[in-house]
């Protein structure tokens, strides 16, 4: 009990309200925007927690990740463009009905409705749940968290590319980023050629804004050329959805809720993959299968409450166990250790009051996105409308002051530049980018654990095989990386046992 | 055009030369197990053989199964990609001015010069938008955050 008063005080601090409710805010409109994701909104605003003492940083980053996977839902819904990868299901009835039957408002209420209650449930998930699997996580030893480090690295490889391998290489790639500086155990210098602003190892920061900001900007550059301008002009009348329509879709917003906050919990997949099994399944067990694709209101809950639903499910693993569950909370991840809380199980014995603040901060952080949905969604549906030609050398000027502001460092500009260019590059070859930042902020934790479980065990890899809780992390990880290869074999033999 | 089958092969032999560089200089921190276990060359040492094995791998299923991929067009030359080179060029010469004209007045420029890119011809928007964001950035970030932005080398 005192924990959670000394969370309420953490968290009712004006400055703190101000940077919750201006994150919520902000998330909405990058959402919203077409060419801006989640993830970039996050890496870009990631430098101002720096200006907040204590969690007010993380409230505002959550309040960001809430409103952008609900802002992706106004362009879905008006353009037909999903905002954000995770609507793109919210255009298949959002659409029809904004446009074909002209209710761009009950359309807009709907979405807003399940985004809401998706991200409270989630929320009051992590609250019952996380407690209860930080007690088991602080059973785990050194082998366990490298083999958690290895699990993580895996899904996110296998879920996120376009090619496993491609994946894995990236998940490399960002583990060998990692050991660039001087060594924590043997203090030799690793990597750095010489330079002094390499013995620190690579910033972190710089390197996020240049993988996920920089070079998706590049990409919208790209994908707009000479694409005309046209203005959305569109009149909203009722918001908030009927008694009928809740009645209608309740069961559906339950459903859609469970598998939102399930999806979160596994490591690398995301608000996408949510939405779309969501509305698959609502589809399935509907009675009104038939309107699916015609503006159904379940068609426009089920992906929104999905997609909202991660957001709690995905900071289980990140809060107790330090793995993160998407791109999203793998920023929020180095959010949390910029300003010295380590996540993990002892995060909740040592940090008891941040813990709870940050259960408390996104359950308001869903209330507000909701408050201004239903209130102020005629300002937001402006948004859609700004010229990409003004919204982008704004957005580039914006990831050169958050690359310099992290340590007033121009070193770190060019680091972001670099990886920036990078990649924009590594996009195009079908890498991931999250796989690259996963292995980044996971390869500390691999290497550490790794050579500490060698020298508890004499040097013997035996260690990591005779621990079930490990020699099972492991596995999962092989399958999951193996997938590809014996997948075709299961589809055929369930298919020869259906006929 | 180019495809993806091509572009793997290319991305398989960079990836093995990483992999054996990474490897290299590895050795020369020494791989050695120790009383604070293995030496700091190990690890990355390891993560320099995974590559080289995966950079095989990815050049084995592109030669084998690469079929598809080849209708996988990549491209890196159209005048959309263009456009992203000139910006490219813009940001570097960008990073430069940041050094000795500071961050305010090289934004002055910046910001107009990709909007010309982008095809904005009109005058007051050229204007007015840098200096509208210039000074929005100095009010959030340089009054309210009291974050120091680059300042001109004659002003250091």
């Amino acid at each position: 009990m005192s924990e959670i008063l000394a969370a309420l005080g953490q968290i009712f601090v004006p400055i703190n309200i101000i940077g919750l409710i201006f994150g919520t805010f902000i998330g909405i409109l990058i959402g919203a925007m077409p060419g801006l994701s989640v993830n970039m909104g996050i890496a870009l605003l990631f430098p101002l927690t720096f200006a907040f003492q204590g969690i007010g940083g993380i409230l505002m980053l959550l309040g960001i990740y809430c409103g952008a996977i609900y802002g992706g839902s106004i362009s879905a819904i008006l353009l037909k463009t999903p905002g954000t990868p995770a609507s793109a299901a919210t255009t298949l009835d959002g659409y029809p009905m904004a446009v074909k039957y002209k209710q761009p408002g009950r359309a807009l209420g709907l979405s807003t409705f399940g985004s809401m209650f998706g991200g409270i449930f989630s929320t009051i998930c992590l609250i019952l749940l996380a407690p209860q699997l930080a007690k088991v996580a602080l059973q785990f030893s050194k082998p366990e968290y490298f083999a958690l480090a290895i699990f993580g690295i895996s899904i996110i490889t296998s879920v996120s590319s376009g090619s496993i391998l491609k994946g894995i290489i990236g998940g490399v790639i960002g583990l060998f980023i990692s050991t660039i500086g001087i060594d924590a155990m043997s203090g030799k210098v690793r990597f750095t050629f010489g330079t002094t602003y390499l013995m620190g190892g690579l910033s972190f920061v710089p390197v996020l804004i240049g993988l996920f900001a920089f070079s998706q900007v590049l990409a919208t550059m790209e994908e707009c050329y000479k694409k005309p301008y046209e203005k959305y002009d569109v009149t909203i009348n009722k918001v908030f959805p009927s008694p009928s329509d809740i009645k209608r879709v309740f069961v559906t917003l339950i459903r859609s809720s469970f598998i939102g906050t399930f999806i979160g919990c596994v490591p690398g997949t995301g608000g996408d993959i949510a939405s779309f099994i969501s509305y698959d399944q609502a589809k399935r067990w509907s009675k009104y299968k038939d309107n699916f694709g015609n503006g159904e209101p379940e068609g426009i809950i089920a992906p929104e409450a999905g997609n909202n639903a991660v957001s709690g499910g995905a900071m289980i693993p990140m809060l107790t166990l330090g793995i993160p569950g998407d791109g999203a909370t793998a920023i929020m991840l180095g959010a949390l250790m910029v300003q010295g809380l380590q996540p993990g199980p002892l995060l909740f014995t040592q940090h008891a009051s941040s813990v709870y603040a940050i259960f408390i901060g996104l359950l308001l952080a869903n209330i507000v996105m909701g408050f201004f949905g239903f209130s102020l969604i005629r300002i937001f549906t402006k948004v859609i409308n700004i010229p990409k030609e003004i919204l982008l050398p704004i957005v580039f000027t914006l990831t050169f002051v958050g690359a310099y502001s992290y340590n007033n460092s121009i070193n770190d500009v060019f680091v972001m530049v670099f990886f920036g260019f990078l990649g924009y590059f590594l996009n195009k070859m079908q890498f991931s980018m999250s796989a690259i930042v996963i292995g980044i902020i996971l390869g500390a934790m691999a290497e550490a654990n790794f050579r500490g479980s060698l020298i508890m065990s004499d040097g013997s890899l035996a260690i990591f095989i005779t621990r079930p809780i490990c020699a099972i992390f492991l596995f999962i990880s092989l399958l999951s990386l193996l997938a590809p290869l014996y997948a075709p074999f299961i589809k055929k033999l369930f298919k020869k046992a259906k006929a | 055009m180019d495809n993806m089958r091509k572009w793997n092969y290319i991305i398989s032999l960079i990836t093995a030369i990483l992999g054996a560089i990474l490897i290299f200089l590895s050795s020369q921190l020494g791989f050695a197990f120790n009383a604070s276990g293995p030496g700091a060359g190990f690890w990355p040492g390891v993560l320099g053989g995974i590559l080289v094995v995966l950079a095989v791998a990815l050049f084995g299923t592109s030669l084998i199964k690469g079929k598809g991929l080849e209708e996988v067009p990549v491209v890196l030359n159209s005048p959309a990609n263009k456009r992203v080179y000139s910006m490219m060029g813009i940001i570097v010469i960008y990073c430069i001015l940041l050094k000795t004209a500071g961050f305010y007045l090289s934004t002055l420029l910046f910001i107009p010069s990709t909007m010309y890119l982008m095809e904005v011809r009109d005058k007051k928007k050229l204007i007015i938008m840098p200096l509208v964001t210039v000074i929005f950035i100095y009010i959030v970030f340089g009054i309210l955050l009291k974050t120091k932005l680059p300042m001109p080398i004659f002003m250091n």
